[in-house]
C-alpha cells in the first residue's frame, strides 16, 4: 500500500464503493436486512408526516401568546412555543421544508456534480486539473463558514441554504462522475463505438451514467441527513427560511433562545432532525450492504 | 516522498489562495461594514470616512486582497477594525480554547472509538458487532449542534451536573467545562473512528504475516496487539487528521451553545459584524491548521508503518 | 442648578435591601467587634459581566457601554451620577465645588490631589480645559462633539481653578456631559505620549481602578489604584468577563462564576417571581428605546393613509408583551419615564377597522412588504406577532433578518441604495439621561443618517434645537412631548417599549445600579 493509496482510500470514511452490478430482488433484500426496513420505515413516516401535516386542527404559524410555554397535553401534542403556537403542528410542516430542501437541493447537486465530473473526465488536462483544484477549493473551506460567508452575501433564505448544500455536496459526486468517465473514455468498447460514430453526449449517457448511478444514489442517500443537518444548522443560526416558516432548524433556534422557559421547544425541533437522520444513513447502509456484498461481508 | 509532501503543499496554498480570493469577492460584494459599529451611531461621515481610510477599507477591491497576500508574506494578517488590535495577537488568543476543545474532542473520539473498533473486528459477525456498527452509524448520523443542545439541556439544564459555561481558568474548571462540548464535538467521531479500525484490522489479520504468526502459535491476544492493531491503526489516523479539520466547523456550533470563548465564536462574530480582516485572518489560520494537521498525520504513518516505510526507502 | 435634573425612581427588589440588611447583622454578631466587620467589607474580587469587550476608552471616541463603565473606574470626570440615588443625580466628583455664575459661565475648583499614573503628575484646571475642549473641537471629530457643542471654551483660574463658558445655554451640561465620559479629565501630556489618540490601552489613569490584566474577548482584571483618595471603593480586583448573551451570563451567574451579571430579557418573568438560588433580582427600566420604523420615502409607502393603517393595525400592547414575554410595557415615545419629555400617551391606537377603512380609501389592496429585523430572540418574536397582526387588515409581511453588520447600513445613504427599499424596521437605540440624546436622530439633517424614516419636519427640528438650550424644565417637557406628538402624526412610527434590564448579583454584594440598570462597578460594595 503507497501512501497515495492510503489517503485516498479513507479520505471519506463514507464513501460508497465502485460501482456494481444490481443484483435481482435487490429491493427484497434491502427489506429483508432489518436496518434497512428501519430506515425505510423512518423515511417512510417523515414523508407520511409531511403528506399529513394540514390534518393538524392548528396553523403552523398561528399566534396564541397567552398559552406560550405549554407543556404538552392532549390539545397540543408538544406543548407550545414562545409565541404560543403549536409545536406538533410547526414539526409536521417542518417535515414538508426539510424533505422538499433536500430532494431538490441533493437533485440540482447531483446535476452539477455530475455535469463537472463529466466535463473534467472528457476535458484536457488543463481544464481537468483546474476544476479538480476548484472541486478541492470548495471542500477545504469548512461548511459553517462558507454558510456565513454565503448568507452575507444572498440574505438569509432557503436558496441559500440549497447554495450552500450544492457546493458542499457536488464535489464528491463530480469525483465519482470523473473517475468513472476516465476509466471509460478509453475502454476499447467505447472507442469503437467513438469510431462507429457515437458521440460524447451518448457514450455519457449509455455508458458512463448508468454505471455510475448506483453509487452516486448511495451517496445521495447518505448524504441527504447532512442536508437536513445544513438547513437546520443554518436557520439555527438564523441564517436560513424566513420566519414563521417552520423548519426544524428554526424551532430549535427558538427553543435555543428559550431554552430555560420550556424544554419541549428543543425536544421538537431535534427529534425529527435525528430521526431523519437516522432513516436515511440506516437506509444508505443497507444499500450499500445490497449492492456491494464484498463490503456485506466484511 | 518529499517531492509529494512539496506538492502537497504548493497545493494547498493555491486552494487557499483561491478560498481567500472568493471570500473578499463575496464579502465585498454586499454593502455595509464594521466601522460604524467600531464607531458607534455618533460618529460623523467625516469620522467614518477618516477611520475606512485608515483601515484601508476605501480602497478598491483588487488592492485590498493584493495588499492582504503581501502582508501575509510578512507575517502580518492585518487589524480588528472593531478593536484595532493585530488579527493575529486576537485570533492566538481564541487558539487555545478551541485547540483544548479538539482535544478533547479528540479523547472523546479516539477511545472508546479504538475500543469498539478492535472488538468488533475480533468478534465479526456477532450480535454486538452488529450493535456497534449500527451505533457507529447512528453517532455519525446525528448533528453535533443537536448533540450538543441536548446535552445542555439535559445534563446542564435539567440536572444541574455540568452547570458551567464558558471555558473556565483553573486546571479543574478547565477540565470540567470541556467535558459536554467535547462529547458533542467527539461523539460523533466514535463511529467513525471504530468503523475506519475495524475495515482496516480486518484487512490486516488476512495478510501473510498474521497467518504466520498464527501457525507459530502465538497467543490471540498478542497477535491482535502486536501485530494487527500496530499496522491497522494508521488509516485512523489519517481519518482522524480530516476530522480536526471538520471539528473546526463544528467548534463554532459547541462555542455558540455552550458559550465558550473560542476560534467558532470569533468567527461567527466577526462575520455578522462583518470585521471582514478578522474573517479572513481566521478561515486563513484554520485552513492552514488543517493542512499541516493533515501533513503530520501522514508524516506520522510515513514514520509508523513498514510499508510505507520500504516503499519510500526505494 | 438642580431645576434641570430629573429623577428617575428605582424599582428595586425589596429583598436586595432585606439581604443585606441580614448580611451585615450576621457579620457583626459573629465577630462582636464592628471594626472588624467594618474592614471585612473591604478587599477581594468582584467577579461581573462585561456585556461586550472594551473597544475604545479614549473619552473623545469611546463606543459601547462597556467602554464607558469601564471608564468610569479608570478616569474621573467632573461629576459622577450619585451612587446613593435612586434617580439621576449629578454629583461633583473631580469637582470639589461648582458655581453657576450666569447661563453661559459654570465656575469650578478641583479637588486636589487626584494623582495620574506614571510621569504625569497632578490634576490640574489645564487638563479640564484639554479634555473638554479636546470633545468639543469640531476638528477633532468626536461622536460625542455634541455634548459640548455649546462650549465656547474653559477659562483657567488658578492651578485647581476655572471656567466652563458656554456660549449659549446647554440644558444637558449637568445630566448628559459632565456625569457621562465627556465630562473625564486626562492629561494632555499623556496624548502627546502615544501620539494623540489611543483605543484600548491607555497611556494613564487617575481613577478607583487600574487595568491589571487585559486577555481580549476573554477578561478584564481591574486593580484597586492605591492613589486614588476620593472614595474608598470596596474591592481589590474587579474580574470582568465580556459576554455578549445575557443568557450565557445568566448560566454563568447561577452556575457561580459571576457575582454579576444581567438576566435575558425572556427570563426576567421568571426571575421576578423565583430569584435565583444564593442571589438577588432587581428590575430596572432601561433608556434604550425600541420603535418600529416606516420609511416614508419608499415607493409603496408614501401615502400617509397607508403609514397610518399600519400604525392603526399594530397593536404594540401585543407585541411587547408576546417578545418580553411580559416583561416590558408599551410605550408612546422614546424618552424613557422619569425623564423630561416623558410622552404617556399615544395619538393612533389599535383598531383594525379603520385601518382597513385607511387601506381601502387609500386604493390598497393586498399590500405586501418587507420588514428588516436584527437576529434577536425579542426582534424575531415581535415581528412574528405584527406580521400575524398586519395579515389580520390584509397586509402580508416578509421578514428580513441580518446581521448586524448589514442591519446598520440599511438606511444610510452613504452605504448604498438599500435605503430606499427599506420599508418596515425594528430598531433600538441607547440613550444617556437626558431627552434631547433620544430626539436628536430624527432631525432632517439625520435623514439618510440614523433617520430611516426619512421623517422631516421643520417644526420638529426648530423644537430640537430649542429645547437643547431651554433651562425651564416645564417647558423642555412641553417641547419634547410635542416633539413625538409630530413623530407619531407623520405616520412613521410605531412606539413599542423600553428595554428592561434585569440585574443578577449574589449574596454578599451591594449593587450600585444607575436607575437603567446600568452597573457602576466602582461603587459595588460588600455586604
Amino acid at each position: 500500500m503507497t501512501l497515495q493509496n492510503n489517503t485516498a482510500q479513507t479520505t471519506d470514511p463514507t464513501e460508497a464503493p465502485s460501482a456494481k452490478r444490481r443484483p435481482k430482488g435487490a429491493l427484497l433484500r434491502l427489506i429483508s436486512d432489518p436496518l434497512g426496513a428501519l430506515g425505510l420505515g423512518l423515511i417512510l413516516l417523515t414523508v407520511l408526516v409531511a403528506i399529513a401535516a394540514p390534518l393538524s386542527p392548528y396553523a403552523p404559524s398561528a399566534l396564541d401568546p397567552i398559552h406560550r410555554f405549554a407543556g404538552p397535553s392532549d390539545l397540543h401534542l408538544l406543548g407550545t412555543d414562545n409565541l404560543g403556537r403549536d409545536l406538533f403542528t410547526r414539526v409536521l410542516y417542518g417535515a414538508r421544508i426539510a424533505l422538499s430542501i433536500s430532494i431538490l437541493s441533493t437533485a440540482l447537486a447531483l446535476i452539477l456534480g455530475l455535469f463537472l465530473g463529466v466535463l473534467a473526465g472528457f476535458a484536457p488536462r488543463w481544464l481537468d486539473n483546474m476544476l479538480l483544484l476548484l472541486l478541492d477549493a470548495a471542500k477545504s473551506v469548512p461548511t459553517v463558514m462558507l454558510a456565513l460567508v454565503l448568507v452575507t452575501f444572498t440574505g438569509p433564505s432557503l436558496w441559500a441554504v440549497v447554495i450552500v448544500v450544492i457546493l458542499v455536496n457536488s464535489p464528491a459526486y463530480a469525483r465519482i462522475a470523473r473517475t468513472q468517465t476516465m476509466t471509460l473514455r478509453h475502454a476499447d468498447f467505447v472507442d469503437a463505438e467513438r469510431a462507429l460514430g457515437a458521440n460524447a453526449m451518448r457514450i455519457v449517457f449509455v455508458h458512463v451514467l448508468p454505471n455510475i448511478v448506483g453509487p452516486i444514489l448511495i451517496l445521495a442517500a447518505m448524504d441527504i441527513p447532512i442536508v437536513v443537518g445544513i438547513e437546520a444548522g443554518m436557520s439555527f443560526l438564523g441564517l436560513g427560511v424566513r420566519p414563521p416558516t417552520p423548519s426544524w432548524g428554526s424551532i430549535l433556534y427558538d427553543g435555543f433562545s428559550y431554552i430555560r422557559d420550556s424544554a419541549w421547544m428543543v425536544i421538537a425541533g431535534g427529534l425529527p432532525i435525528v430521526i431523519t437522520a437516522l432513516g436515511f444513513t440506516f437506509l444508505g447502509e443497507a444499500l450499500r450492504d445490497t449492492f456491494d456484498p464484498k463490503m456485506a461481508k466484511k | 516522498m518529499l517531492t509529494y509532501m512539496l506538492k502537497r503543499i504548493a497545493l494547498s496554498v493555491v486552494v487557499v489562495v483561491i478560498v481567500i480570493a472568493a471570500l473578499f469577492v463575496m464579502i465585498h460584494a454586499v454593502p455595509g461594514d464594521p466601522v460604524r459599529i467600531a464607531l458607534g451611531p455618533r460618529a460623523s461621515e467625516a469620522l467614518i470616512a477618516a477611520y475606512r481610510e485608515r483601515m484601508g477599507l476605501d480602497q478598491s477591491l483588487l488592492v485590498q486582497m493584493l495588499k492582504f497576500y503581501v502582508a501575509i508574506l510578512h507575517g502580518d494578517l492585518g487589524q480588528d477594525v472593531i478593536s484595532s488590535n493585530p488579527v493575529l495577537t486576537v485570533i492566538l488568543a481564541q487558539l487555545p480554547d478551541t485547540l483544548r476543545l479538539i482535544g478533547g474532542a479528540m479523547i472523546v473520539a479516539v477511545v472508546p472509538g479504538i475500543l469498539l473498533g478492535v472488538f468488533s473486528a475480533i468478534h465479526r459477525g456477532s450480535v454486538m458487532d452488529r450493535l456497534t456498527s449500527i451505533l457507529s452509524v447512528s453517532v455519525m448520523a446525528v448533528p453535533s449542534f443537536v448533540i450538543a443542545i441536548y446535552l445542555l439541556l439535559f445534563f446542564s439544564i435539567q440536572l444541574g451536573w455540568f452547570p458551567a459555561i464558558g471555558a473556565g481558568r483553573t486546571a479543574p474548571e478547565i477540565v470540567w467545562r470541556l467535558i459536554l462540548p467535547s462529547l458533542a464535538l467527539g461523539l460523533a467521531w466514535i463511529g467513525y473512528t471504530a468503523r475506519i479500525l475495524r475495515a482496516s484490522m480486518l484487512e490486516v489479520m488476512e495478510e501473510n504475516h498474521v497467518s504466520t504468526a498464527r501457525a507459530f502459535g502465538l497467543p490471540e491476544r498478542r497477535i491482535m496487539f502486536n501485530y494487527v492493531l500496530r499496522i491497522a491503526i494508521l488509516p485512523t489516523i489519517t481519518v482522524l487528521g480530516l476530522g480536526i479539520g471538520q471539528m473546526l466547523s463544528g467548534a463554532v456550533f459547541a462555542e455558540i451553545v455552550f458559550g465558550r470563548p473560542g476560534i467558532g465564536k470569533l468567527v461567527f462574530d466577526a462575520i455578522i459584524a462583518r470585521n471582514y480582516p478578522v474573517v479572513t485572518g481566521t478561515v486563513l489560520v484554520t485552513t492552514v491548521f488543517f493542512v499541516f494537521v493533515n501533513l503530520v498525520a501522514d508524516l506520522l504513518i510515513a514514520w509508523l508503518d513498514p510499508r510505507v516505510r520500504n516503499d519510500l526507502a526505494k | 442648578m438642580t431645576r434641570v435634573l430629573n429623577t428617575l425612581s428605582r424599582r428595586r427588589f425589596l429583598q436586595s435591601s432585606l439581604v443585606a440588611g441580614a448580611g451585615a447583622g450576621l457579620a457583626t454578631g459573629m465577630f462582636g467587634h464592628s471594626a472588624f466587620a467594618a474592614t471585612s467589607t473591604q478587599g477581594g474580587t468582584l467577579r461581573g459581566q462585561l456585556f461586550a469587550d472594551i473597544s475604545n476608552l479614549d473619552p473623545a471616541y469611546w463606543t459601547s457601554a462597556s467602554d464607558s463603565l469601564v471608564m468610569a473606574c479608570l478616569f474621573v470626570p467632573a461629576f459622577q451620577f450619585d451612587p446613593h440615588s435612586d434617580a439621576f443625580t449629578p454629583k461633583p466628583l473631580a469637582f470639589k465645588s461648582y458655581e453657576i455664575v450666569d447661563d453661559t459661565h459654570v465656575a469650578f475648583e478641583l479637588n486636589q490631589g487626584i494623582m495620574y499614573s506614571g510621569e504625569f503628575g497632578e490634576m490640574t484646571a489645564k487638563d479640564v480645559k484639554f479634555s473638554f475642549e479636546r470633545i468639543g473641537d469640531p476638528a477633532n471629530d468626536s461622536p460625542y462633539q455634541g455634548d459640548w457643542a455649546q462650549l465656547d471654551h474653559v477659562e483657567v483660574t488658578g492651578k485647581y481653578t476655572g471656567t466652563i463658558v458656554l456660549k449659549a445655554p446647554f440644558a444637558p451640561l449637568f445630566t448628559s456631559t459632565l456625569p457621562t465620559p465627556s465630562g473625564m479629565i486626562l492629561p494632555e501630556a499623556a496624548f502627546k505620549a502615544v501620539g494623540g489618540k489611543f483605543t484600548t490601552e491607555p497611556p494613564v489613569t487617575s481613577g478607583p481602578y487600574r487595568i491589571k490584566e487585559w486577555t481580549p474577548r476573554t477578561r478584564l482584571v481591574l486593580e484597586k489604584n492605591p492613589d486614588f483618595t476620593l472614595y474608598e471603593p470596596a474591592f481589590d480586583i474587579l474580574d470582568l468577563t465580556p459576554i455578549e448573551d445575557n443568557k450565557t451570563a445568566e448560566l454563568g451567574f447561577e452556575a457561580g462564576d459571576l457575582d454579576y451579571a444581567q438576566s435575558a430579557i425572556s427570563s426576567i418573568p421568571r426571575y421576578e417571581k423565583n430569584p435565583p438560588k444564593d442571589g438577588h433580582f432587581v428590575f430596572s427600566t432601561g433608556l434604550n428605546y425600541n420603535w418600529m420604523g416606516i420609511n416614508q420615502d419608499n415607493e409603496t409607502l408614501k401615502d400617509q393613509r397607508v403609514r397610518r393603517a399600519l400604525q392603526h393595525a399594530i397593536s404594540s400592547e401585543v407585541v411587547v408583551e408576546a417578545a418580553y414575554l411580559g416583561a416590558a410595557k408599551s410605550c408612546a415615545g422614546v424618552i424613557a419615564p422619569g425623564l423630561i419629555g416623558h410622552r404617556e400617551e399615544n395619538l393612533y391606537g389599535y383598531d383594525p377597522d379603520k385601518a382597513r377603512a385607511l387601506l381601502a380609501e387609500a386604493g390598497v389592496n393586498g399590500l405586501n412588504l418587507t420588514m428588516s429585523i436584527q437576529q434577536t430572540a425579542e426582534d424575531l418574536a415581535a415581528a412574528q406577532v405584527i406580521q400575524a397582526l398586519l395579515a389580520d387588515v390584509g397586509v402580508t409581511l416578509e421578514i428580513n433578518q441580518y446581521e448586524s453588520g448589514t442591519f446598520w447600513s440599511l438606511g444610510i445613504e452613504a452605504d448604498g441604495d438599500s435605503w430606499k427599499d427599506v420599508q418596515l424596521f425594528l430598531l433600538s437605540f441607547t440613550m444617556q439621561p437626558d431627552p434631547s440624546w433620544a430626539t436628536a436622530w430624527f432631525t432632517s439633517e439625520q435623514v439618510g443618517v440614523w433617520n430611516w424614516q426619512r421623517f422631516s419636519s421643520e417644526e420638529y427640528d426648530k423644537l430640537n434645537a430649542d429645547a437643547q438650550v431651554e433651562l425651564d424644565s416645564d417647558k423642555r417637557d412641553q417641547m419634547y412631548v410635542k416633539m413625538q406628538d409630530l413623530m407619531e402624526e407623520s405616520g412613521d412610527f410605531v412606539f413599542l417599549n423600553f428595554e428592561p434590564v434585569g440585574s443578577l448579583v449574589r449574596n454578599g454584594f451591594d449593587e450600585v445600579l444607575r436607575p437603567d440598570g446600568i452597573p457602576q462597578f466602582e461603587h459595588f460594595k460588600k455586604v
